[in-house]
């Protein structure tokens, strides 16, 4: 997991202490042990550490709430994987009691993901991913949305992109919100009510909204500074200052179009999303080109190109025909 | 638990350290034994917290049976939401811990944590559901002046989070230091306003009288709740009550 945790940090813990590196704690109830590596992670709600299960690296999320800890580790187990089997967010391993010395520390143990986050991906690979990161990212909302539930608190530390296979998690299960009840969690840059585009009770628009408000962020076009200056105007103003923002013909795309469209709720489904982020990597040879070459089946075929130009290959090839074609005519005239 | 359940929860956000009045730590235990839960919110920026305001806040929240947490202005709307409704959901807890221990002589903290995730399960629901009376102690001293917008911000956005839930609430505001007394309690300007509009000046004393607005608070919640019928699928307006404008709050 990348660096990018510390980015979100906010929020001072107060009650629970570090866990030492090299430290082992056993499980009260299913008895195994757990032996501390590192920090990976930290949220409003507990700590994230790298560590070892027997020989196996696993992900340990330790919490000072045993109760959040049981309901993130029963959403995990019931929604991790949608329909078809495939992965939405880390395989939970098991929820325990550990103990260290005389104290007792709740700790739900997760598949480890070696993964990075949105930011440093795009960073790595270029910003012409971001529409296929995005893609990714809704149609694992949308197999939540599918189900009646929402995620809530998307942002850059809550997901993870796999390293080998770019493959999106949604990585905190503890926002997971049964759709038309209020949203247990957010962050005010990608969330719906705190820019004035909309309530703040779970439904699938909820999420289209924050995944568009975090492509928009991956842009560059929203960033923390903006919020704590806006954090002082109503949301009113936040909304002007977006659209203001989104209208800026520099950054004007289709692309950023329809991120607008997604942020405004003018999509009526995740589905419909989905198929407009599609159409940008229809349009985008590039892209689409490099979603092929990783081989990854989630992503669309590109449609035949259109408007492609023809390069030296093609007018090599046509030139060549044309040449074996007049030899062949002019053989058989002799 | 009472035939007439109602959350009464009390929020205190603030920058500095009490100097004035009652210990506030004590108000809070005395608010937590007739039921109240006291949670604290401590502003970081510009460092006028310190070790001490820092740890005073912690030992309120602690003797209130709340939770607290110490974050930059910027962070408030999320943080005010998240350490409502988790306070919210830690007085549920406590009240269930109490059963359980008379019936089984364990809280939930001694169930195996997959029964353990059955009781949070039922609480969150109790959590979304119940109606909540809640008390934001707002200190309005010299050095919050830079935060106030985003403190209005905040109140306006909790306003709009709590209508987003399924149950009903009330809230009242009660600024301190006030003009005459220790606190006061601000009201709406008008009905359907947000009670954000309502705060005015920030006194410019040194005064930071923690202890009596947290005494007022604990006040105005238990006199709220003789009025309040949360039985009734409809409010019960009372305009004539001026003794708080916090009922217009009310929301189905």
């Amino acid at each position: 997991m990348s660096s990018d945790f510390s980015i979100y940090d906010r929020h001072t813990q107060v009650g629970l202490a570090p866990l030492a590196p090299g430290c082992t704690l056993q499980g009260k109830w299913r008895g195994q042990v757990y032996q501390i590596m590192n920090r990976i992670g930290q949220g409003a709600n507990g700590t994230v550490y790298l560590a070892l299960r027997g020989d196996e690296l696993v992900a340990l999320k330790v919490a000072e709430d045993a109760s959040a800890l049981s309901l993130e580790h029963e959403n995990l187990a019931r929604l991790g994987t949608d329909a078809a089997g495939r992965r939405i967010g880390p395989r939970a391993l098991e929820i325990d009691d550990l103990t260290l010395g005389n104290r007792t520390i709740p700790a739900l143990s997760m598949e480890y993901v070696d993964g990075m986050s949105i930011l440093d991906f795009v960073r790595e690979r270029g910003v012409d991913w971001l529409p296929v990161l995005l893609l990714r990212i809704s149609k694992l909302l949308s197999s939540l949305h599918e189900r009646g539930y929402v995620f809530g608190d998307l942002k850059p530390a809550n997901i993870l992109f796999v390293r080998a296979s770019a493959e999106a998690r949604l990585i905190d299960f503890g926002g997971v919100t049964v759709q038309g009840q209020a949203v247990k969690e957010f962050t005010e840059m990608f969330d719906r009510a705190w820019w004035g585009f909309g309530s703040r009770k779970a439904d699938s628009g909820y999420d289209v909204c924050a995944c568009a408000l975090l492509g928009i962020h991956v842009l560059g076009l929203v960033q923390k500074a903006d919020v704590e200056r806006l954090a002082q105007r109503a949301p009113a103003e936040r909304r002007l200052w977006l659209l203001a923002r989104l209208q800026d013909k520099q950054f004007r795309t289709p692309f950023l179009e329809i991120l607008q469209q997604a942020v405004i709720g003018n999509y009526r489904d995740t589905r419909s999303f989905i198929q407009e982020v599609g159409k940008v990597l229809e349009d985008n040879p590039i892209v689409a080109s490099a979603v092929q070459a990783s081989a990854v089946t989630a992503v669309r075929k590109p449609a035949r190109k259109r408007s492609q130009p023809w390069d030296v290959t093609d007018w090599g090839l046509l030139i060549a025909i044309i040449v074996f074609a007049i030899t062949l005519v002019l053989l058989i005239w002799l | 638990m009472p035939k007439n359940p109602i959350l009464q929860q009390i929020l205190l956000i603030t920058d500095g350290c009490s100097n004035e009045g009652t210990d506030p730590v004590y108000i809070a235990q005395a608010a937590r034994d007739r039921g109240i839960t006291t949670s604290v919110i401590g502003i970081l920026d510009e460092g006028s917290l310190g070790d001490q305001g820092r740890r005073e806040a912690q030992n309120i929240a602690e003797a209130g049976g709340g939770m607290c947490r110490i974050v930059r202005a910027a962070d408030l709307s999320s943080t005010m939401q998240m350490v409502t409704r988790q306070s919210m959901q830690l007085t549920l807890h406590q009240v269930v811990n109490a059963e359980l221990r008379e019936l089984m002589g364990q809280d939930a903290n001694g169930l195996p944590p997959e029964t353990r995730a059955k009781v949070a399960r039922m609480v969150e629901t109790l959590g979304e559901e119940m109606p909540v009376q809640l008390a934001l102690v707002i200190d309005v001293s010299a050095s919050m002046s830079t935060k106030m917008p985003s403190v209005k911000e905040a109140i306006r956005d909790l306003e709009f989070g709590l209508g987003a839930r399924v149950g009903r609430y009330e809230l009242t505001v009660i600024t301190y230091p006030g003009a005459r007394e220790h606190a006061e309690i601000q009201k709406a300007l008008a009905p359907g306003e947000s009670v954000a509009d309502a705060i005015g000046l920030i006194r410019p004393a040194g005064n930071t009288p923690t202890g009596p607005a947290l005494d007022l608070a604990v006040k105005s919640i238990l006199r709220a709740a003789e009025r309040l019928d949360f039985t009734e699928s409809r409010p019960q307006l009372d305009d004539s009550d001026e003794e708080s404008g916090s009922m217009r709050h009310y929301v189905i």
